[in-house]
């Protein structure tokens, strides 16, 4: 026998399940630990015979293999559950998609938030999200240009760094950090005290707003005092306990935790623009998915950045958030593609919007559904052509080499405004519309 | 909100009786002159309807037997060359070369030209006979043959002397009043094999391109996409290429199809009056009669146009902008995939849209309920489905075989859909219905032949599209009528 693999698994168990329960399978729950093994529990009723029992569990115990924890303790009814709420309304519980009353709890080490709930439909101010697969797409000159842009309609804008170096490395002189940074906040949120003090310490005005009606603060990852820079990074992800709600919380809670003192500020601004880093990772989870932001996917029209934003919406195709018919608060209005660094010629445009629509099939609703079980749900299918304005829709932005050499510091070799609109073109005016409304659909461009 | 829509008041239920009366759309068969009130002229159809331009090029539903219809009617021509300022239309003469009047007067019918061929008379004789005919009656000149075709034909064939003496002297008559203008419309129905609407097309043609040097004796030609590939057959005669290069596209942008939407309010017997006295005190729109007939206003920009298309409809495809801008969404639900579209589906989904508003959501404050846009817009798709199944009766058994698919779809699950049975099938309905085969199908001389061929003559009709990643993708208008599936990976739960 050849010896089970971690991607076998889930199905051979499914297998395992539809032989002994067919058509109508019990409610199942497959519990899958850090390492990859699995334990399913089903309902105490599932089967009357305990002999019955110990043979599922012995079949599923030697198909699995290294993956069972053993052949006590890979079937499990309810009641063997120490505290079966734990488990049956877990955060991290998702429908399986490829089988009936199944659903799958994935202990992950990392990237656990992707597919959990948003923590708030809407966030305590409005908020938008650069995220990137790969960095060097030019999110961070993009985001940073914006809260230019909403200066200039006399917008008040915070620009948050979730990692350095970020947007402050583009808009603030070494001399003008803020004593603290992020980090220095988020380790006190760590221990139960979010400081509206210290969040003060950690932001200063940028000089980019000096001559604009609105203005721009950045909120650094670290600042000019911060200590201990990479153990306090080191830290932030941390999940920790907190007796007096008795929920764990996380990095995701905790950055919702700063829009809430931000939105308290007496100077509170009117948007903030958090730079998420690129690549899948915890903050990208956390930002994306759970603060209830509208989020800008950067992409060049590249291979390896398709594939990695296909894979990605192949796993977040389970997220709690999103289901079939695309409900009015379903994650994917919340996102939208921006196609980074583009050719302003229609081939390369068209390009880029086919390509990203490919992509996006793997995360839109599909339509082969029988036309009795349409009836059945009393829904549809959210179906989108290329040219529609759903998610996959980019807002464009100009390949331009003059960008990269844009000195936003210092205000003597600072881009004329006529020059960053050329290649920015209606990217601020569609995402500011996108941040301030509460329409998430997008104009086609 | 786009600001000119906030100005635009209009009553719900009045205009939505005046677009349940919008004019039938049907397809066009005659060649009955369209009221003026409905002519509506694209900018870059100017060029079509100009004599010097030879070519047309029109999908189904673009307007070749609308135009052929236009420019055959004395007064609807000069309406055009007033009203649209096309220049030469003004002082034409307009004969119909070939048609779908069946009567064979003026023009030999099918059968006639099909029985001429095979008792060997040469298509070009053909040709010069209709010509010439026409040529003489209008000098007002007794005819030198018999009637009949045939003895026209075989008068031609042995008299080509007379025949250019004729034709200049017709010429030099021309010159000094006006033009004549041929017009070949429906081209597609010579014949039903390539083979045979080569030969004859391409006869009709070198007369076109011998006619050039003619001052005052002109050909238009109003084609099928299909029929203007350069490397077929059809033009492989000496310098063909001086037709080909510069052929107009009968082409209908989004704005253009509500232009014919805006100009027939502005002339409808509802609320042609208060259309266009809101227009004219809100906006900078001034408004100009001909004949009786209202123009489309010149100085109309994109913005006021979405404004008064969300007057109508309404800004969004829902209850909010997440399902789409109504401006956006409509075109892009009623083109093909070379997002060419026709102005039947318009005039259909807003008729539509109205009279589904009218009987469910009669006290909607807009005149249309998103709601029933869609509705129209599917009832659109199903018409446009029928009319290229009329025209391309070969496409049918082979979407048919695709229901209950999802698109995109491989090549390989192409060719396992499309069985040498389904393909036959398809040939066969072709045939059946005396309408071309899929010209590359037909062409590809390798034995059993290439299924690459058959995709790409669906790709040519643009019903279907390669994407980038080599799948192929299928419009909506075609899609839903045909009963396909769209692929995703979020299924309902289990």
């Amino acid at each position: 026998m050849i010896a089970p693999k971690f991607d076998s698994i889930l199905l051979d168990t499914l297998r395992i399940l539809g032989q002994q329960f067919g058509d109508s399978p019990p409610e199942t729950t497959l519990i899958r630990d850090a390492l990859g093994k699995l334990v399913v529990t089903i309902p105490d009723n599932a089967m009357s015979d305990s002999a019955e029992w110990d043979a599922l569990a012995d079949e599923l115990h030697r198909a699995l293999g290294i993956y069972s924890p053993g052949s006590k303790r890979i079937l499990l009814r309810h009641s063997d559950l120490v505290v079966p709420e734990d488990i049956l309304d877990s955060p991290d519980r998702v429908r399986f998609p490829d089988a009936s009353k199944t659903w799958l709890i994935d202990r992950l080490q990392t990237n656990q938030d992707w597919l959990r709930k948003p923590l708030v439909e809407q966030p305590p101010l409005p908020a938008a999200v650069a995220f990137s697969i790969k960095g060097g797409v030019g999110r961070t000159t993009a985001f940073a240009l914006w809260a230019w842009y909403l200066a200039k309609q006399s917008k008040n804008v915070v620009l948050v760094d979730l990692e350095a170096p970020g947007v402050a490395g583009v808009l603030l002189d070494e001399d003008h950090m803020p004593d603290y940074g992020l980090v220095d906040w988020l380790v006190e949120c760590l221990v139960g005290q979010p400081n509206e003090a210290l969040l003060r310490e950690c932001m200063v005005d940028c000089a980019l707003s000096n001559d604009e009606p609105g203005r721009i603060r950045v909120l650094p990852a670290f600042g000019r005092k911060t200590q201990d820079y990479v153990n306090k990074l080191g830290r932030i992800y941390m999940p920790t306990f907190r007796a007096e709600t008795g929920e764990f919380s996380g990095l995701a809670e905790r950055l919702l935790i700063l829009l809430q003192q931000l939105a308290g500020l007496f100077d509170k601004p009117d948007a903030v623009l958090l730079d998420a880093r690129a690549g899948l990772h915890d903050i990208g989870s956390a930002a994306v998915t759970r603060l209830g932001a509208k989020v800008f996917l950067f992409a060049r029209d590249e291979y390896q950045s398709w594939q990695a934003y296909k894979k990605l919406f192949q796993h977040l195709r389970m997220a709690q958030s999103v289901e079939w018919g695309m409900p009015e608060n379903d994650l994917r209005w919340r996102l939208s593609m921006v196609a980074a660094q583009t050719e302003s010629t229609d081939a390369a445009r068209l390009r880029f919007v086919e390509r990203s629509y490919e992509t996006w099939q793997e995360f839109y609703d599909t339509d082969e559904i029988e036309e009795e079980e349409k009836k059945k749900l009393g829904r549809e299918p959210q179906l989108f052509n290329p040219e529609d304005t759903g998610p996959h829709q980019p807002a464009f932005i100009g390949f331009d080499p003059r960008v990269r050499s844009f000195d936003l510091i210092d205000s003597q070799a600072r881009p004329s405004w006529q020059a960053v609109e050329q290649a920015f073109g209606k990217f601020f005016p569609n995402a500011t519309t996108r941040l301030l409304q509460n329409n998430l659909a997008q104009e086609t461009i | 909100m786009n600001m000119i829509r906030s100005l635009l008041q209009f009553d719900a239920n009045t205009f939505r009786q005046a677009l349940i009366n919008l004019p039938p759309t049907q397809a066009k068969e005659t060649l009955d002159a369209p009221q003026l009130s409905e002519i509506y002229v694209p900018p870059k159809h100017g060029k079509a309807l100009s004599p010097e331009y030879n070519i047309v090029v029109g999908m189904r539903g673009a307007g070749k037997s609308f135009w052929t219809a236009v420019l055959n009617d004395e007064k609807t021509h000069r309406f055009v060359a007033d009203a649209a300022r096309v220049q030469g239309l003004a002082n034409i003469v307009v004969r119909v070369g070939f048609g779908l009047d069946p009567s064979d007067k003026d023009f030999p019918n099918r059968a006639s030209i099909e029985s001429l061929l095979s008792r060997n008379y040469r298509p070009d004789a053909i040709w010069q006979a209709v010509l010439l005919r026409h040529a003489l009656i209008y000098l007002n000149r007794d005819l030198p043959f018999n009637t009949g075709w045939e003895a026209a034909v075989s008068w031609v064939e042995t008299h080509s002397g007379e025949v250019d003496k004729y034709l200049a002297e017709c010429d030099q008559a021309l010159q000094e009043q006006g033009k004549v203008l041929l017009l070949f419309d429906s081209l597609d129905r010579l014949a039903d094999d390539w083979k045979k609407i080569r030969g004859i097309l391409s006869a009709a043609l070198k007369l076109c391109l011998e006619c050039r040097s003619r001052r005052a004796i002109r050909f238009k030609f109003f084609l099928r996409p299909d029929m203007v590939e350069e490397n077929d057959d059809i033009w492989s005669f000496a310098d063909s290429s001086k037709l080909l290069h510069a052929k107009p596209e009968l082409e209908w942008r989004p704005n253009d199809l509500y232009g014919v939407i805006f100009l027939h309010l502005a002339n409808s017997v509802i609320v042609g009056e208060e259309f266009r006295n809101i227009l004219s005190q809100k906006t900078s729109v001034q408004w100009q009669i001909m004949d009786g007939a209202y123009l489309f206003p010149r100085n109309i920009d994109e913005e006021l146009i979405r404004g008064i298309v969300e007057a109508i409809t309404g800004p969004w495809m829902g209850a909010s902008a997440k399902k789409g801008y109504t401006y956006t969404w409509i075109p892009v639900h009623l083109s093909d995939a070379k997002r060419r579209l026709s102005p039947r589906s318009i005039l259909l989904a807003f008729k539509e849209a109205a009279e589904w508003t009218d009987a469910n959501r009669p006290n909607h404050n807009l005149a249309l309920h998103y709601e029933g846009v869609q509705q129209g817009v599917v009832k659109a798709s199903e018409i446009r489905v029928r009319e290229l199944k009329e025209d391309y009766p070969w496409v049918e058994p082979l979407l048919r075989a695709l229901k209950g698919s999802a698109v995109p779809l491989t090549f390989d699950e192409l060719r396992e859909k499309w069985t040498e049975a389904c393909v036959q099938e398809s040939l066969d309905a072709a045939s059946t219905n005396q309408r071309l085969p899929p010209r590359r199908y037909s062409n590809d001389p390798s034995p059993g032949r290439k299924l690459d061929s058959l995709v790409d003559d669906l790709v040519e009709l643009a019903v279907l599209y390669r994407t980038e990643d080599k799948r192929y993708n299928m419009p909506d208008i075609f899609r839903v009528g045909f009963g396909i599936k769209r692929k995703g990976g979020v299924r309902p739960p289990r």
